[in-house]
């Protein structure tokens, strides 16, 4: 009997050790939150379960499961921010003003990053640090720097989503991207 | 001569869109110029690089810190769901 690789990629028992540390990563490091992260590889995997039928094997078992998780992972966003929204708890972050001094320069200086960067962005640390930094984030920033920067996703979409302005979405992910960059520089390159 | 904060939205946007020719022409006369703004914009985009990178490298799973894996616990708990999820999907429509 011949099995195509197509079955036996299809073998659910085997997702979880093939898919699932990548699943989880991509999860936690849009989520943030280890459980929270848990929950939605779950539910992409019983979803995965149910819909098997419908996998036509045009693409990767991995990236089937990787849309799936996508969608879990948006519905999450989509809800927390509509909560956070309706219970008044985003009220920082309107402008831009603090992140310059009165001569209107960024604070501290944007610095030029010595040594070798894309050598030094090539270590598997490097996941590690961008989920440390992305953890220091305000929620909304972190959300729209996961959905712009790592997902491609547009910024009209972004906006539709999670209801915001075009205005309050780029002073967000301005604010995000300097921080970003902020903690790089500080904890991946060392400098001060 | 607009500031590094003028430019500043005007710049983020710039990386994602292209942006009517009055803005662009602003922000690229001030880049031009601003060593600090140069930079910024420089990490930014290099940073978005990076990222791409990781998430089309499978050679760098192999390399993953444990904190960026699942548990074990995790593992087994959601290998026994799928297998009782396969058994009967009932139990988990609530």
């Amino acid at each position: 009997m011949v099995i195509s690789i197509t079955q036996e990629e299809m073998n659910p028992s085997k997702w979880v050790d093939e898919h699932g540390d990548y699943l989880y990563r991509f999860a936690l490091l849009r989520l943030r939150n280890p459980s929270k992260a848990e929950d939605v590889v779950q539910e992409t995997m019983l979803a995965a379960l149910s819909g098997r039928q419908s996998f036509t094997g045009q693409s990767k078992v991995r990236t089937w499961l990787t849309g799936i998780l996508k969608h879990k992972i948006m519905d999450q966003f989509r809800s927390v921010h509509r909560e956070h929204r309706l219970n008044g708890l985003f009220n920082d972050d309107d402008t831009i003003d603090d992140l310059y001094d009165s001569r209107e320069h960024l604070i501290p200086p944007a610095q030029a990053w010595s040594g070798n960067p894309e050598k030094a962005f090539e270590q598997g640390e490097f996941q590690e640090q961008l989920r440390l930094c992305l953890k220091k984030l305000p929620k909304r920033q972190a959300t729209i720097f996961a959905l712009r920067e790592m997902d491609g996703i547009s910024s009209e979409e972004i906006c539709k989503e999670l209801t915001l302005t075009s205005t309050n979405y780029w002073v967000l992910l301005h604010r995000s991207r300097v921080a970003l960059r902020r903690c790089f520089e500080i904890h991946w390159f060392g400098l001060k | 001569m607009a500031s590094c904060k003028d430019i500043a939205l005007e710049l983020t946007e710039s990386l994602d869109r292209k942006l009517p020719i009055r803005y662009r022409l602003r922000v690229w006369l001030h880049v031009a110029i601003c060593k600090e703004c140069r930079n910024l914009k420089r990490q930014i985009l290099f940073i978005r690089a990076a990222i791409h990178k990781i998430g089309l490298s499978p050679a760098s799973e192999s390399n993953i810190p444990a904190s960026l894996r699942m548990s074990t616990q995790f593992r087994n708990r959601l290998k026994e769901t799928m297998i009782r999820y396969e058994a009967d999907p009932d139990i988990h429509d609530h």
